[in-house]
């Protein structure tokens, strides 16, 4: 099963900060460019991976649901665990959602 | 219209009606332990819950052919067992039997009441803003 991606601190696609000035501007401007949209890049690719793992979790416990409906399950404890797993994980993803909305307000409110 | 509610709290709404149709059956069985030539009843509703299978239709090339999802036509039904008697005077109730329906119906209302809950409680964690 699938775990859910979590940001570990060594992957993240930051550029390092430089201490020397740009040379031209034209390609400080092209590598700025270049940089940003590999970032939104992957970064949409761990939120992919993370929800489509969440999604993962819900569909297990769904499974599970519908065999302890039928008496198909032999296990009693599975269907229990399957299900605390997809919740916590939705719990989760709520969480990040929030937080995600949260920082939106923050930078909108921003005076500059 | 986006379904707001899955198909699973359907099929657990179903899996509680049957519950409670087996414990009726059972309290039923139990209460008619002493009368003559009362044969035991038995709660049949399994067969509603397969909702995959009531999907998949049958390709019938002719009007005698069977379809297969025939039996998901039919309801929850109760069915007497006319072949036990388990006392001289053709009562047909195992009070054993029937307690052991009655403990395993209620671990298996229980778990439904579980999981319904889990359903709606997932729903609520979705839908709550901060």
């Amino acid at each position: 099963m699938p775990m859910i991606q979590g940001p570990s601190h060594g992957e993240l696609p930051l550029s390092p900060l430089s201490p020397q000035a740009p040379q031209s501007p034209t390609e400080s401007g092209q590598n700025e460019q270049m940089r940003t949209g590999e970032t939104r890049n992957n970064f949409g690719d761990m939120l992919k991976e993370a929800l489509q793992g969440v999604q993962n979790y819900q569909d297990a416990s769904r499974e599970k649901t519908e065999q302890l409906l039928t008496g198909e399950v032999d296990n009693l404890h599975d269907v229990f665990i399957a299900s605390e797993k997809a919740g916590v994980a939705l719990q989760a993803t709520v969480e990040v959602r929030d937080k995600v909305t949260d920082a939106y307000d923050r930078v909108m409110r921003m005076t500059l | 219209m986006v379904a707001l509610f899955s198909s699973t709290i359907d099929q657990l709404h179903n899996g509680l009606n049957g519950a409670g149709l087996r414990q009726q059956t059972t309290a039923n069985n139990i209460a008619n332990v002493d009368t003559p030539n009362y044969k035991a009843r038995k709660a049949n509703f399994e067969h509603t819950l397969d909702a995959a299978k009531q999907q998949f239709d049958s390709r019938r090339t002719d009007g005698r052919h069977f379809d297969f999802g025939g039996a998901g036509d039919r309801g929850a039904y109760t069915s007497i067992d006319r072949t036990r008697s388990y006392h001289h005077n053709g009562n047909g109730v195992d009070m054993d039997k029937e307690m052991a329906a009655m403990a395993n119906n209620q671990i298996y209302h229980s778990a439904l009441i579980d999981r319904m809950d889990g359903q709606f409680s997932s729903l609520k964690t979705a839908l709550g803003g901060q």
